[in-house]
């Protein structure tokens, strides 16, 4: 046992002096000059940021375009009607922006509007306002509630429960309605749907309203926490205490009770309502959130983003009739607007991929563990 | 960074006092609104080219929206035509029941309402201009009962197969034509939906041919439909005029040329052309203030005849 | 009985599909099928005509086809939705062109609209990084809108065209629902491709890592499916002897239910051949049956619906009991 304390350096190594502050400078020639705003650029996330504002910018984007290209555009009672026919998928969609970050999705959302909005107007009938509101959106959580379970406790894919309650739900509405449509126009109902306070249509502060408080449940509640948990990693957050199955339920109930409340505004809208109300419904819901930034895959979700996606596609609509475009030229249009606003991520990836010739993406395009389609599906294994 | 900011909003502000400005620039020519059911159907683009031809040529101006089969688009496009500034709307509305709101923002506007055809779902419009579907379905029970009764065999069995469920106003055609087709003695034995679909069409009149070989004749609520039922009675190996006599509804071209080719019976004419030249016509009168004359006062509607086609007058409706 | 394993891949993972989970999905759609059989066979008068029966068989030929592509796309771990209106899009192109060019060469040229609407949705999917979801999502409103574009919205009816009616007529649609199982079944059973389906359905990363090319596999199924749409379209056509835009709206959802009903999951990885032909041939027995016995159209989509959960209900008890084994 030597005493001799080791030796820490050698004596023919010096340690290095300290470098004066000067020489920092002549460090910093090796670095290559960057400018502020490319320093800026390359530290910003891209893609988050245009997950969660992309589609609202390029709805500014498009509405000043819109202004100066199409006579007609910008005027008070167009943007009044733009906004107000917003406002019918974007309630809705404020509940499946919730589903979808949960990680699962509900195509009942159609026919459970069909027979949301029946209810409210025939409700409203017989009993006013506000019982047709109540009704409404009680009707739809029960949807939701059904939905749910299916899915939470059956274990049934929430997709093809959800298929199944569309075709159970759109069937039993045309037994309930005898295929016929309820009307209604007393003024008080109405106003929910064609009114304006201040120039702005009474349905789009509703949907709002519904925006944020969606986005409230989302980031200042538990249950929003447990939503982006679930979405994320069911596993994971199933083994870390989240009550998988209860939450799961709870998000179906949000999406009726949403689809509700959206139905009551329709109806009010048009006055009237039946079976059959709006085929294809879910599908615009689902391409609505997903084009606001919410990816099918979960975890993650922009609700902004929903309304500016819902307010996008109206805008589209209303851009085209006023240019006189052809309706069939018009399904294309509108498809190819989805198509190209869902491809900038990819596009943009496959960009930072080939100039930093990356040889093996770490984020493989189809999903990590299991494609986007499994991840829906989460609650079934 | 503030003074860019300031700049930006100063042009976009200056952008939109300028856009607003632009659009505020009156109109000179009188502009006539037609909102459409759906632009995909054969009917609908006769009824659109007969409204579209008076309206060019009584020198108005003329613009289009479709309503793609959705009463929520038909609210909407038909609201952002009237915001637009048109003079009088014609309207062949996809949900009836949903011509409140519309009807609503026209009067605000003095916009005089014209519907074509449908319905006018209860509402204040100025004048309907409407062909009886349920009478339509009434001819057909008849043209087939005098067909029937000439036959050989005896069969007294009939079918009838609906549009799509939300159609309610087309399904008057089947409701009129089995009343009428059970109070002439024969039998309804099979009400089935085609949800107004070709080939739908052709499946359920392949079952019905499967549950009742000896059905003697088949309505149905429209021409795409019937063509396809005429198809699944050649494929059964029948003849859609001699064995199961065919009838459809809407004289489109195809159902005419099936006509012709004698693979079906006959259709039920409504005159989609000449009824968008009717509620040009009858827009002009309203725009100018006159009074008009109602086939039925009660709900303001000039009724337009149904007309049966069989194989003489389907010739001459091609050669058109 | 058959052992069963667990979700997973069984030991021998080289065999694609484990043989005592897939008899257990298909056995549920067989027996489902036996007892329906038996009900309408008992309830309507005329459910087991020979003609009736062919009736059937036609009917779910039609959805077995575009089903069958259907079951290749979600094994591999992907939807599309636009195989209706591939299938309308293939049906006006060969309806417009049969009197030109020929029967055959018309059929071929369908075939290839098909074939290259798929392609295109393959390439949104590779190469744009669009979930196939959405992306085909935007592909059904596009190729409808060409559909419509490219007939003007008029109907194409060619009433004396015999030749091409063979396409759906008598044991045709049968046949070639048969060949195009057959063939599928062969590529996933005992071709390296179909494995490689069966690889990116299941985990797409390590395929690609274990040197899959999931870019050039996903394009052939893409490419296959929208074949297999086109090919229900042209015979749907057949039938009718008319292209027109409308044809096949909603063809893809009864897909999807063909193909869900059959067995094979919705998470990829594993498909089910046999299950979706059974499928298809349950959804068209409840359709003839419900028709043959008038029921009304209000019910006919009620009970699809508890069809659907029904089957898929045991299913999933079913599989709960074997995991807790």
């Amino acid at each position: 046992m030597s005493r001799r304390k080791p030796r820490l350096t050698t004596p023919k190594t010096q340690p290095k002096a300290q470098k004066p502050l000067s020489t920092l400078q002549t460090e910093k020639s090796e670095i290559p000059e960057l400018s502020v705003t490319a320093r800026i650029v390359n530290q910003l996330d891209w893609d988050l940021l245009w997950e969660r504002f992309g589609i609202a910018v390029v709805t500014i984007v498009v509405w000043f375009i819109a202004g100066l290209a199409t006579p007609g555009f910008a005027n008070v009672g167009n943007f009044v009607s733009v906004l107000r026919q917003s406002a019918f998928v974007g309630v809705s969609a404020v509940g499946m922006t919730i589903a979808i970050i949960a990680g699962t999705f509900d195509l009942s959302v159609g026919a459970t509007q069909a027979l949301c909005a029946w209810v409210a107007v025939s409700v409203a009938k017989m009993a006013g306002v506000f019982p047709a509101f109540l009704a409404a959106v009680a009707v739809g959580g029960v949807v939701g509630l059904c939905n749910g379970s299916l899915v939470a406790l059956v274990r049934i894919p929430a997709f093809i429960a959800t298929l199944g309650t569309m075709f159970l739900v759109n069937g039993l509405t045309y037994i309930i309605t005898n295929g016929q449509t309820a009307r209604f126009s007393g003024k008080s109902f109405v106003w929910w749907g064609n009114a304006q306070i201040m120039s702005v249509p009474i349905p789009f502060i509703v949907f709002l309203s519904c925006a944020l408080l969606g986005a409230a449940m989302l980031h200042r509640t538990e249950f929003g926490r447990f939503v982006y948990a679930i979405g994320s990693n069911r596993e994971a957050a199933n083994i870390a205490g989240v009550p998988v199955a209860k939450v799961a339920i709870f998000v179906f109930v949000v999406v009726g009770l949403f689809t509700g409340l959206g139905a009551m505004l329709l109806g009010a809208r048009l006055y009237s309502a039946g079976p059959g109300l709006e085929p294809g419904f879910e599908l615009n819901v689902i391409a609505t959130v997903v084009l606001g930034g919410t990816r099918l895959a979960g975890g993650r979700g922009s609700m902004l983003g929903t309304v500016a996606a819902a307010i996008l596609f109206a805008t589209l609509a209303n851009v085209l009739n006023l240019n006189h475009v052809d309706a069939f030229v018009q399904r294309v249009v509108v498809g190819l607007v989805l198509l190209l606003a869902l491809s900038v991520e990819g596009v943009r990836q496959r960009l930072a991929e080939y100039w930093s010739r990356r040889t093996v993406s770490t984020r493989h395009p189809l999903g990590g563990r299991r494609s986007a389609v499994a991840a829906i599906d989460e609650f079934t294994d | 960074m503030p003074r860019t900011s300031f700049t930006l909003l100063s042009a976009l502000t200056a952008v939109m006092v300028i856009a607003l400005a632009h659009n505020s620039a009156a109109q000179a020519k009188k502009k006539i609104g037609f909102s459409v059911y759906d632009m995909q159907y054969g009917f609908f683009q006769e009824m659109e080219k007969g409204t579209r031809e008076a309206a060019q040529a009584a020198g108005y101006d003329y613009v289009l929206v479709d309503q793609k089969s959705s009463e929520s688009t038909m609210v909407s496009a038909t609201q952002d035509m009237i915001n637009q500034g048109i003079s009088a709307l014609i309207i062949s509305p996809f949900k009836p029941d949903a011509l409140g709101p519309i009807v609503d923002a026209a009067k605000e506007k003095k916009i005089p309402v014209v519907i074509d055809d449908i319905g006018g779902g209860g509402t204040d419009y100025d004048v309907i201009v409407i062909s009886d579907n349920e009478k339509g379905g009434v001819l057909a029970a008849e043209h087939i009962d005098s067909v029937l009764k000439s036959r050989q065999n005896n069969s007294k069995k009939v079918a009838s197969i609906t549009c799509e469920p939300s159609a309610v106003y087309a399904a008057r055609r089947n409701v009129g034509f089995e009343k009428r087709i059970k109070e002439l003695g024969y039998e309804v034995v099979a009400t089935l939906s085609g949800h107004s679909k070709q080939e739908e069409g052709y499946r359920v009149t392949k079952d019905i041919l499967s549950a009742h070989p000896d059905v003697a004749a088949i309505f149905l609520g429209n021409d795409p439909m019937a063509v396809g039922a005429a198809q699944a009675v050649a494929d059964s190996g029948k003849n859609g005029v001699k064995d199961v006599y065919i009838v459809g509804f809407n004289a489109d071209e195809i159902a005419l040329q099936a006509i012709k080719a004698g693979q079906m019976g006959a259709t039920i004419q409504q005159v989609p052309r000449e009824m968008g030249k009717m509620t040009v016509d009858l827009a002009t009168k309203l725009m100018k203030g006159e009074k008009l004359q109602y086939s039925s006062t009660d709900n303001r509607e000039i009724y337009v005849p149904v007309n049966l086609i069989t194989a003489q007058e389907a010739d001459t409706l091609l050669k058109k | 009985m058959t052992r069963f394993w667990k979700d997973g891949s069984p030991p021998q993972a080289a065999r694609p599909t484990g043989p005592g989970r897939r008899r257990v999905a298909t056995s549920q759609v067989g027996l489902m099928l036996l007892i329906v059989g038996a009900v309408f066979s008992v309830l309507a008068p005329r459910f087991l005509n020979p003609g009736n029966l062919l009736n059937i068989c036609t009917s779910a030929s039609v959805v077995a086809i575009v089903g069958l592509g259907m079951t290749l796309a979600i094994a591999s771990g992907n939807f599309d939705l636009s195989v209706g209106s591939t299938a309308a899009l293939a049906g006006c192109v060969t309806m417009s062109l049969v009197q030109q060019i020929g029967v055959v060469p018309a059929i071929l040229a369908g075939l290839a609209t098909g074939a290259a609407v798929g392609l295109i949705n393959g390439l949104i999917v590779t190469e744009l990084r669009v979930p196939a979801f959405i992306a085909t999502l935007g592909m059904l409103t596009i190729v409808r809108g060409a559909a419509l574009i490219y007939t003007r919205g008029r109907d194409i009816y060619l009433y004396g065209q015999t030749q091409y009616k063979i396409l759906s007529s008598g044991f045709t649609p049968v046949l070639l629902a048969l060949a195009v199982a057959l063939v599928l079944w062969f590529v996933l059973q005992h071709t390296r491709f179909g494995r490689h389906i069966l690889a990116t359905g299941s985990n797409p990363a390590s395929a690609q890592r274990v040197g899959v090319r999931t870019s050039f596999v996903l394009l052939g199924v893409f490419s296959i499916v929208g074949i297999a749409a086109a090919l229900s379209g042209l015979i749907l056509s057949a039938q009718v002897l008319t292209g027109n835009g409308r044809l096949a709206t909603g063809l893809e959802l009864s897909a999807i239910a063909v193909v869900v009903l059959g067995g094979t999951p919705l998470t990829g990885g594993k498909a089910s051949i046999l299950g979706t032909l059974q499928g298809s041939v349950l959804v068209a027995v409840i359709n003839n049956g419900l028709n043959l016995l008038n029921v009304s159209i209000f019910y006919q989509d009620v009970t699809l619906g508890l069809l659907l959960l029904a089957a898929l209900g045991l299913a999933a008890s079913y599989h709960r009991r074997i995991k807790s084994v």
